[in-house]
């Protein structure tokens, strides 16, 4: 079997001399263009969020002086915490820490922001898995199915189904789950509706459970969307000559539809996919509330109402690295999902 | 008769059209041939034709004609917003209210096609190696080393370099992408391979060259083409009689050659007409082969 280099030495012999040398001697690796991009992107999120931070009104001092304090003792404590000196200078003293891997400490708790977040995230990370494996799950295999179903009462039905769960609100959505299986309370109650385990992760079992309920609370909302996506991805492709071909070969519609159509609509589904899990992270904030459980998006909330400016922008900070790491990812996937996407990168360089 | 096709009608699909299909089953009127009262939005307007083993004829007609919409009620694969009535008979198997495997299981092993754009029709994310052989892979047990085999044989057949094996559909020119459409339309060897515009996308010295490849090929494994055109220079190199379509129905028919000669109808002097005025295809009359190597 020839190589992928035959193909392509192919191709490059056809192109004219001058035109290759101007394509090869410039060539920067996309992957290489793709981060440098991250770098800058994530620089110009952090001077947004630094400024923006500020022109909240008032600030960790005022909040931990409290009521009571006079003006020279908050005076005092916003010295202490290196308050009183001017934006660029606290800007760039956190960005070095940043750059230095330290997140620096909350002004409210003094525990290291770092920690805190590493604590938080290994609660909202599972669970924004799972709620997109659930979504995935329901969403691809109903889209497909909304498509490739001979019963017109099917598809129909599916396509109201989804409009119906993706309206949903979260909050309904995670009671009517606590009062049909949550553990007392529940018609069928088998798992618990209510906090995390304190060992964390290390009683894996009662970690996990823990998270089902709101996983399924996000998971169904965030799928009906999937579903409709799917099914309107799947929709334009099905009538394609695509399709027709597969067909041709030997494939009946439905084969042809999961088989082709549900490959070409892929990235499509990657990049929806990409952005549900992103805003999951801050979107669970509802849920992680109605099942109390001691999520990232609580302590944001939370550090954000005690106007701990230093632990919210590098939280926010993290979240910003979070979605381009995710588009990143997305990108990534197209290429590979996508042959062509290749083709047009190499073309872009050259 | 490879292909018997009686009173065929295609038109838009009714919301009650499976209900009336289930009538229309039940009182046997639906594939019995029988002619029905044509709705006047349909877009085929019963339409008869027959293709003998080892026939090579041609459906001609200009745009809109309903040409493609007839290669796809044959194939099985109309749009979902299209509906066909009357009779297809593949080999001996009524198409029309046939299920959806059955048809497939003819699709790419008794009858197969050629599109007019392989560029929107190929799939773009697989290597055509896996293109040409997935009629084969679907149809019959075999192993990937047989697959193999029988692609390498099919793109020498098609003179396609065995070095592009491993590249993708928008690697390759557009007489490559076709030849690739040919090599898996003839892979499995089937009885009747139905030709929809295969040349229009490409430029004459390629369409010369696309066209010879194709009837040699057809011939040379016994089979019947349907090829589809609306242009009479590449409808006389591909076959030796053919139906002139007008507006869905079909105007007149005969053998190709004499057809050109003494056309009967308004649309058949037109078509012929059209292409005695066609200069570009002269030139592709005189076209060398060193052509399609410029353009590829």
């Amino acid at each position: 079997m020839p190589t992928r280099s035959d193909v392509v030495a192919d191709g490059a012999a056809e192109k004219p001399s001058a035109q290759r040398d101007a394509g090869t001697r410039f060539r920067v690796p996309y992957l290489v263009r793709r981060l440098a991009v991250f770098v800058v992107a994530l620089l110009v999120q952090s001077v947004v969020i630094f400024a923006f931070l500020r022109m909240l009104p008032g600030d960790a001092a005022m909040v931990l002086g409290g009521t009571t304090s006079t003006p020279e003792q908050t005076a005092r404590l916003r010295a202490h915490m290196g308050l009183d000196r001017s934006y660029p200078v606290q800007y760039l003293s956190w960005l070095r820490d940043v750059l230095h891997g330290n997140l620096g400490v909350s002004q409210l708790t003094g525990v290291p922001v770092g920690s805190q977040v590493g604590a938080r995230m290994a609660v909202t990370l599972p669970l924004a898995l799972m709620g997109l494996a659930v979504a995935l799950a329901i969403g691809v295999p109903l889209g497909v199915l909304a498509v490739t179903s001979r019963s017109a009462h099917v598809r129909r039905g599916l396509q109201i189904a989804s409009i119906i769960a993706g309206s949903i609100p979260a909050l309904w959505g995670g009671l009517l789950l606590v009062l049909l299986f949550g553990r007392g309370v529940g018609l069928v109650g088998v798992l618990p509706s209510q906090g995390f385990p304190s060992a964390g992760w290390r009683e894996p079992g009662r970690a996990l459970a823990s998270l089902v309920l709101p996983a399924l609370s996000i998971g169904i909302i965030t799928g009906a969307e999937f579903l409709r996506y799917v099914r309107s991805a799947l929709v334009d492709v099905s009538e394609s000559d695509y399709i027709a071909q597969a067909m041709v070969a030997g494939m009946t519609r439905a084969q042809a539809v999961r088989r082709v159509g549900l490959r070409l609509a892929a990235p499509q589904v990657v990049s929806v996919a990409g952005l549900a899990f992103a805003s999951m992270m801050t979107g669970v904030v509802v849920v992680e509330n109605l099942f109390a459980l001691p999520g990232f998006a609580t302590l944001l909330m939370n550090d954000l109402k005690g106007r701990d400016f230093l632990a919210v922008q590098s939280e926010l900070l993290l979240l910003s690295a979070l979605f381009l790491v995710m588009g990143l990812v997305v990108d990534l996937l197209h290429h590979a999902l996508d042959p062509r996407l290749k083709a047009a990168a190499k073309g872009e360089r050259a | 008769m490879v292909l018997h096709v009686r009173n065929l009608v295609i038109g838009p699909a009714h919301a009650h059209s499976a209900k009336r299909r289930a009538a229309a089953a039940a009182s046997g009127a639906a594939t019995s041939g029988a002619a029905a009262p044509i709705a006047p939005n349909a877009i085929v307007k019963g339409v008869s034709l027959d293709i003998a083993p080892g026939e090579r004829v041609g459906l001609i007609g200009p745009s809109g004609a309903g040409k493609s919409m007839i290669s796809r009620a044959i194939l099985g694969i109309l749009p979902s917003s299209l509906e066909s009535s009357g009779s297809i008979k593949l080999g001996g198997t009524e198409v029309i209210g046939a299920p959806d495997a059955q048809l497939a299981d003819l699709r790419g092993r008794f009858v197969s096609a050629v599109f007019q754009n392989p560029g929107s029709a190929l799939d773009p994310v697989h290597t055509i190696a896996h293109t040409i052989g997935l009629p084969l892979t679907l149809h019959y047990d075999v192993n990937r080393d047989e697959v193999h085999d029988r692609v390498l044989a099919q793109m020498d057949a098609v003179d396609l370099p065995r070095s592009l094996a491993g590249a993708y559909p928008h690697e390759l020119s557009g007489g490559q992408r076709q030849r690739v459409a040919i090599a898996a339309a003839l892979i499995t060897s089937p009885r009747l391979i139905i030709a929809d515009e295969p040349t229009t996308a490409l430029d004459a010295v390629v369409q010369r060259d696309v066209v010879d490849l194709l009837v040699r090929l057809v011939d040379g494994l016994g089979a019947s083409l349907l090829f589809i055109t609306h242009d009479f220079v590449v409808l006389r190199r591909a076959t030796t009689r053919c139906y002139v379509m007008e507006h869905g129905a079909i105007a007149e028919s005969g053998e190709t050659e004499a057809l050109m000669r003494t056309p009967q109808t308004e649309i058949g002097k037109a078509l012929v007409n059209a292409a005695e005025q066609l200069t570009l295809h002269g030139g592709a009359e005189s076209g060398d082969a060193e052509g399609e190597a410029n353009h590829e």
